[in-house]
């Protein structure tokens, strides 16, 4: 595809390419043949390294005392309703963790990377920082923080600029884990923020918010018209690390004592490790069909798409 | 009072002052370059009127409104950038239609006003391409219709050839000022190359270090610069420091270097002594071949300032040829003639090589002045064609062996 392109933008002579390509025809397709079947050897194995394990969990999930096959257990998952409620509280949790990351993460790494270049170095080792504490002492510490007498602290209060007792009274008075919602977007963080930062990176910040600017669009505008379509992979990317993220998380939600997905999974391994076994690949499925379903949101990028007059437009150069 | 208006418009980027109580008038409908070297201020100014940067003092009058601290958004200006800033993810025409939509006008308007803008640049037929299907000309032109489309007061333009190969340059160029003049646009243009600025300008602002060194028509820039760095820094020249003697007989003599006299034209108001600098254009300088006889003559007659040399180096520049002569006193001269008159100079050649006193331009040397000093005036010169190196750069300069100016 690169080759074509290139010929058709002049930079190569189509009568020298085909000269060219002609005389290295005979190693060259032996070369390339023996890349593709590399390529998919590769693949088969990638294939085979995921596809192994989630078989072999079915297959454990499907055969119990009765012999391989044996479809009550499926039964009974569907039958139990912490099954269907603790789903819906994960997704719940992981769509409210996504928009929260999204929302509060594109802004600030556009304005940052757009006015306060000098504090990405701060963000960035902020954003890694959740890969230092381990969820157990961010559970532990969030729980102290909001729960505890120290939400009622005027110290506290002063320090947090007023959003520690905000969020404490909100947590007594809506009936949301909003608190569990926040620590699920810190663990989430380290790969949200990288995935949209790069994306920042990829595209001229600066030059398209003026370029915007001088066409009257304000920053809100600029940011949800120019920035966001141009980084949408990014916003994606980390959409659904954030929502996988979410979906299999148990510390933290073991800690706020909230009855999600996983800890009816692992209450339901302790007794039966064969409903275990197909409640696991429920969740696999179940997150499978949330991002591919998000992935028709970003839509096709320009570059990918198929677009009327494409090939012929770079020919005209 | 002018359409625009800077007034003493001040920029430091930490402890480096970009522009530094810089005023300018631009009338409406005009079209004014600023020309400088990198990192003379010129980009900064122009941001500075775009409202992407904010002036540490001065202010900006746009038709009589002080528009200083207006954020950008809200300024009538347009803006075409070097790296063209087209949106990615949008087609030519919905770059083009992104301002007007801005605008809530009717779709109907929208398209209308895109189609007319597209066939102005000449695109009506890349339309419904993406940026990254059109060459860098082409995104150019969408760049500039995008500007257009919003109607600005003042178009600014940041070195939008810069990236640009050097055909597609001269057609562009030509395009912008066609449509300039066919709008009656008022266009604010930032570029370093000169004899890109002297083509399409109606006035050009030469600027160093931050100031405004000398503000004329290009014909003016190029023919009577007023300070050594405008001589320097347009067109191609021959510079030497020199000192004026002999005042009192009405056509002055210049002590050269290593005592090298030579007559240059009467500059009523400058005193006896003033150090100056020589400033000869390539194009004003004659060779011929040096024959005994003829030779002597000319020399001893004296009106013209003649020295004997050799050619070092011929170079073939199409419209001219370009020859390095090094004179026998040890200065170096870089002279132009015209194709036919070229002739059968040949390098190592022995040659004469004179300028009449009226070809010498006499600027007194008082640096990081934007004034000459009071009472010079410069003397007019026959202007020569441009020549394709126009654009060499002030460091570039073939030199006299007395050094710069």
């Amino acid at each position: 595809m690169l080759s074509l392109s290139r010929r058709q933008r002049g930079h190569v002579p189509a009568a020298q390419s085909a000269e060219a390509s002609a005389k290295k025809a005979k190693p060259g397709r032996l070369g390339r043949q023996g890349g593709a079947l590399g390529a998919r050897l590769v693949l088969l194995l990638v294939l085979l390294y995921l596809l192994i394990p989630l078989g072999a969990t079915l297959i454990f999930g499907l055969s119990s005392g009765r012999g391989w096959g044996d479809l009550s257990a499926l039964g009974a998952v569907f039958s139990d309703p912490d099954c269907g409620q603790t789903l819906l509280t994960s997704l719940g949790l992981a769509l409210a963790t996504t928009l929260l990351v999204v929302l509060l993460l594109t802004p600030t790494a556009y304005q940052v990377r757009l006015r306060l270049p000098q504090a990405r170095p701060v963000l960035e080792s902020l954003a890694l920082l959740p890969f230092a504490v381990p969820p157990i002492v961010l559970g532990t510490g969030l729980l102290q923080e909001y729960s505890g007498a120290a939400a009622s602290s005027p110290l506290v209060a002063l320090l947090s600029l007023g959003l520690v007792p905000l969020l404490s009274k909100l947590v007594t008075t809506l009936d949301i884990p909003l608190v569990l919602i926040c620590a699920y977007g810190v663990i989430a963080l380290p790969f949200a923020y990288r995935a949209i930062d790069n994306s920042l990176r990829a595209i001229d910040v600066k030059v398209l918010t003026e370029a915007a600017a001088s066409l009257g669009a304000g920053w809100w505008r600029t940011l949800l018209q120019v920035i966001l379509p141009n980084i949408w992979p990014g916003v994606l990317t980390a959409s659904l690390l954030t929502f996988s993220t979410v979906m299999g998380e148990l510390t933290l939600a073991s800690l706020f004592n909230s009855y999600t997905f996983p800890i009816y999974l692992d209450m339901t391994g302790q007794n039966d490790p064969h409903r275990a076994a197909l409640l696991a690949i429920l969740s696999f499925l179940v997150t499978l069909l949330c991002v591919l379903g998000m992935v028709p949101v970003a839509g096709p990028r320009p570059e990918r798409a198929s677009l009327p007059g494409q090939i012929e437009g770079a020919g005209l150069r | 009072m002018a359409f625009l208006e800077l007034q003493e418009l001040t920029k430091s980027f930490g402890r480096t002052r970009a522009v530094a109580g810089l005023s300018l008038a631009v009338e409406q409908g005009e079209f004014l370059t600023l020309l400088g070297p990198s990192g003379c201020g010129k980009t900064t100014v122009l941001r500075l009127i775009a409202g992407f940067e904010l002036p540490d003092a001065g202010r900006i009058l746009l038709d009589g409104d002080e528009i200083t601290a207006r954020p950008a958004n809200r300024r009538p200006m347009g803006m075409v950038f070097q790296s063209y800033a087209l949106f990615p993810h949008l087609t030519a025409e919905q770059n083009v239609a992104f301002g007007l939509r801005l605008r809530r006008l009717p779709s109907a308007e929208v398209r209308r006003r895109c189609g007319e803008l597209l066939a102005l640049v000449g695109l009506t037929d890349r339309a419904h391409y993406f940026p990254y299907q059109l060459s860098g000309g082409q995104q150019q032109r969408v760049a500039l219709a995008r500007a257009l489309a919003v109607e600005p007061k003042v178009l600014l333009l940041d070195e939008p050839l810069s990236a640009l190969d050097a055909a597609v340059r001269v057609t562009l160029r030509e395009e912008i000022r066609r449509i300039q003049q066919q709008l009656g646009m008022t266009v604010i243009y930032v570029t370093h190359d000169q004899e890109e600025a002297l083509a399409i300008s109606d006035r050009v602002a030469v600027m160093a270090r931050g100031r405004l060194e000398q503000l004329g028509t290009p014909e003016e820039i190029y023919r009577q610069p007023r300070t050594a760095f405008v001589a320097g820094f347009v067109g191609t020249s021959n510079r030497l420091t020199a000192r004026l003697e002999r005042a009192a007989e009405g056509s002055w003599l210049a002590d050269g270097p290593a005592g090298l006299r030579l007559r240059v034209a009467p500059q009523p108001g400058l005193a006896d002594g003033t150090s100056v600098l020589l400033v000869v254009r390539p194009e004003q300088v004659t060779l011929r071949q040096a024959d005994g006889e003829q030779t002597a003559i000319a020399l001893a007659q004296g009106e013209e300032n003649a020295f004997l040399g050799r050619i070092e180096l011929r170079t073939f520049l199409g419209a001219v040829t370009r020859f390095r002569v090094r004179t026998e006193e040890g200065l170096l001269f870089t002279v132009d003639l015209p194709g036919l008159q070229a002739g059968t100079l040949i390098a190592g050649q022995r040659v004469l090589l004179s300028f009449p006193p009226e070809a010498c331009l006499v600027l007194p040397l008082r640096e990081n002045t934007a004034e000459p000093s009071p009472g010079n005036e410069l003397r007019s010169q026959e202007a020569g064609p441009l020549s394709e190196e126009a654009d060499q750069r002030y460091e570039r300069q073939p030199e006299p062996a007395s050094g710069r100016g």
